[in-house]
């Protein structure tokens, strides 16, 4: 019974080793009608191991469309929170070492971004409640989801 | 119990030690099939000594409901939750069924003492409803507590405290906020719900008449404060949380001492007084590049508050700079706007997790 229970709980969420605590928050960030932009999320991989990551999707998706998913070193110029896209290289030197985000290895102990592509589908205005990496790390499977919604709109932001 | 006026009296000796006191939970919040109860442990000694058989007691401030209604004079009604008697190493462990402390939280706060009758600490705990209203004691890690022993292992004795004055409304600071560049503004939101961790201030009855910090005490406000949106500047919000005087008393505390019954007067918070007040400190902290994140103009960010700054002067009294942590709830939190595209930055993380903000 407990491997049954084991074997269908699957991996817990933001119990693993990459990402920092967080209680909350999120942004909104403007877009023109069919276009796209460049929204990062920064973690570290506190682990002593380098970390594989498996999938990324956007959590609680509403009018919302993850187009790519790319992942590099946070540089001295820092990441992307919300930037046009392609992200400009004033903000991302390094955006020619980008890797697809699935797949990518993240050293033990880096500090890396995921850069997502995403655009309003059907909508003015598209939303997330989050961003869902899932990642393997010393044959353990894990999710990272940090508690940081995402809007892009047409529209005005409040 | 009404305590005479002449209990309440400055006294002085010249006794001081400290014990730690770690404080362990034994169920995390989200093990809901661990026991439900939060074990303490610690030791109590006295000059650096370990003190056995000492009884050490734990109890419960009653829901602020009832502690901001206590008039000057009169006993603060606490609710003893268990107790235990030191080793021959002067230490002890004290489990206390999470069913016992609900009762007395308020807003999922319940603030606790524990006291060796030469000694006490005061930390605040908070409480988690599970599904089926069970509750869960539930803290992100171990805390650990100072107790000052004042004097050496003392019979079981009537202890208790009393509410001795008002101190008034104390501004304390609650938030803050820092945009560097033009093109960026800010602001702050407390909301109803949102609780903050205060300093108590205590004073012993030993005769150095200085007074310390010695733990703290959770309030949770009844009611919201907004700030105004500024543009750009260095912002550190304050509200006004009011504050009394209180005295510790055991039977004959310190023998030998005019008033022997007294064993100390320390502050602690009793009550939300709102108000909103700005101040603008001169710098803004320094935050590593790497923590930085890009906004295009037009876009805004926001983050919910949480329990991660602590001010080591969020206010004072009696001359002393008392720790103010506010955190518990998520329902307040600072918003920035970026009229132009700038960095917001974190000065510890990356801004989703950073204890503080800055844009650049």
């Amino acid at each position: 019974m407990l491997l049954l229970l084991a074997a269908c709980s699957g991996p817990g969420v933001n119990d693993g080793p990459l990402g920092g605590s967080g209680s909350g928050g999120g942004f909104c960030a403007p877009v023109r009608p069919g276009g796209s932009l460049a929204v990062g999320e920064a973690f570290t991989n506190g682990g002593d191991q380098a970390a594989q990551i498996t999938g990324v999707t956007l959590w609680q998706a509403r009018h919302l469309r993850l187009l790519s998913a790319w992942a590099l070193p946070v540089g001295s110029r820092g990441s992307v929170g919300a930037d046009f896209w392609p992200p400009s290289l004033s903000v991302v030197p390094n955006w020619g070492a980008r890797v697809s985000a699935v797949g990518a290895r993240i050293p033990s102990r880096a500090h890396w971004q995921i850069v997502l592509q995403l655009s309003p589908t059907g909508s003015p205005t598209g939303s997330a409640a989050g961003v869902t990496v899932s990642y393997e790390e010393a044959g353990t499977s894990y999710v990272m989801r940090p508690a940081y919604s995402l809007t892009l709109t047409s529209h005005r932001c409040s | 119990m009404r305590i005479r006026p002449h209990l309440l009296s400055r006294l002085t000796a010249p006794f001081l030690a400290v014990a730690a006191v770690a404080l362990f939970l034994a169920a995390p919040a989200t093990a809901v099939s661990a026991p439900p109860s939060l074990t303490v442990t610690g030791t109590v000694s006295y000059l650096g000594r370990p003190q056995a058989a000492a009884v050490v007691t734990i109890a419960a401030w009653p829901d602020q409901r009832i502690t901001a209604g206590i008039r000057p004079g009169h006993e603060v009604p606490l609710v003893t939750l268990g107790s235990a008697t030191t080793g021959p190493d002067g230490r002890y462990e004290i489990r206390v069924p999470d069913g016992l402390l609900a009762p007395e939280a308020t807003d999922g706060v319940v603030n606790l003492e524990v006291d060796s009758g030469s000694g006490s600490a005061f930390f605040p705990v908070t409480i988690q409803r599970m599904p089926g209203n069970a509750s869960v004691a539930a803290a992100a890690h171990p805390a650990t507590a100072n107790i000052a022993a004042l004097s050496p292992v003392m019979p079981a004795a009537h202890c208790g405290v009393a509410y001795v004055r008002s101190l008034g409304k104390v501004w304390t600071r609650v938030g803050q906020t820092y945009v560097v560049p033009r093109g960026v503004r800010q602001t702050f939101s407390y909301s109803s719900g949102q609780a903050s961790t205060l300093g108590i201030a205590e004073e012993d009855n030993v005769g150095s008449a200085a007074w310390h910090e010695s733990g703290s005490a959770s309030w949770s406000v009844d009611s919201g404060v907004g700030y105004p949106v500024r543009h750009r500047g260095y912002e550190w919000y304050y509200t006004l949380f009011r504050h009394g005087e209180y005295a510790k008393f055991c039977t004959n505390c310190h023998p030998g001492r005019p008033n022997p019954n007294i064993c100390s007067w320390f502050t602690r918070v009793n009550g939300f007084a709102a108000g909103a007040l700005i101040t603008n400190p001169r710098t803004a902290p320094r935050t590593p590049s790497g923590y930085c994140s890009y906004f295009i103009p037009g876009s805004d960010f926001f983050k919910d508050y949480s329990r991660a700054v602590t001010w080591s002067a969020g206010f004072t009294l009696f001359g002393v700079g008392l720790e103010a942590q506010t955190g518990y709830s998520t329902e307040g939190h600072v918003h920035f706007w970026f009229d132009s595209g700038h960095n917001l930055c974190g000065t510890n993380n990356d801004p989703p997790h950073a204890a503080q903000l800055v844009a650049r």
